[in-house]
């Protein structure tokens, strides 16, 4: 037993590969939105990727995964992950890029790790439905063409970090 | 190779709507297109995230590079779509 070994134990731990087929969590508490019903074509259709959706009962979404934060927006309602080779986006409403960040705050910094169920913004619910829009909590994952599938397994009312995407390599 | 500078219209820039319009218009084309913003990262067109993380705000100049394929038309087809859409 080396001298400094006690250091090397407070090493950070390089972040775990993703596993396949990956799960991806609910970004949030509430009910559960298939894909084809998210109110915004650019989701619906699949533009964007395969994704789903949550109409969130309570302003904060989690990490869906244990993910890098690869990118934020100055009008806060959208965060970029990378986990495994995976590129999600969660979107917090539809057209809220219109609110120019009222009522978003991000709980994150980008190149930061987060684990799964880790707290990457909030969003004050009472602003968006004033505001008139959606508050449908989207999560997408956009390099969906880099994998063998995506599906949506979600149903009914979620917890956050209930399985609601399944990414097969 | 073929190449345009576009001027941003948009006052909120490439945010994620006319990003994911720009990466499904560049797949639709049989050439290779790369954006870059003017002083800053450049990205393959047909990558989302990669485009939204430019960070092109309006006001901001990219430059679009167009390579392979039919050059020609897939030019004209991108400075028609950020006239449209940026």
């Amino acid at each position: 037993m080396g001298l400094f070994d006690f250091l090397k134990g407070k090493e950070p731990a390089a972040p775990a590969a993703a596993a396949f087929p990956a799960i991806l969590g609910a970004p949030s508490k509430g009910a559960f939105v298939p894909m084809s019903q998210i109110p915004d074509e650019m989701f619906s259709q699949g533009i964007m990727g395969v994704c789903c959706g949550v109409n969130p009962e309570e302003g904060r979404v989690y990490a869906p995964i244990d993910a890098t934060v690869t990118q934020l927006t100055d009008t806060l309602h959208a965060v970029g992950l990378e986990a495994g080779g995976m590129e999600i986006l969660i979107h917090v409403g539809v057209d809220t890029v219109e609110m120019k960040g009222e009522g978003f705050a991000n709980a994150v910094k980008e190149g930061q790790s987060v684990k799964k169920g880790e707290l990457l913004l909030t969003m004050d619910l009472d602003k968006i439905r004033e505001a008139g829009h959606p508050s449908t909590v989207i999560m997408a994952v956009t390099n969906t063409d880099d994998f063998a599938g995506v599906e949506e397994t979600g149903s009914g009312a979620v917890q956050p970090g209930d399985g609601v995407l399944r990414v097969n390599k | 190779m073929k190449q345009f500078t576009y001027v941003i219209n948009d006052p909120i820039g490439i945010h994620a709507r006319p990003a994911g319009l720009l990466v499904k218009a560049a797949k639709a084309l049989d050439s290779t297109i790369t954006v870059e913003k003017e002083g800053g990262k450049s990205s393959a067109a047909t990558k989302l995230m990669g485009v939204m993380g430019l960070g092109v705000k309006g006001g901001d100049t990219v430059i679009v590079t167009v390579e392979g394929g039919d050059e020609e038309a897939s030019c004209r087809a991108m400075e028609q779509f950020f006239k449209d859409n940026l």
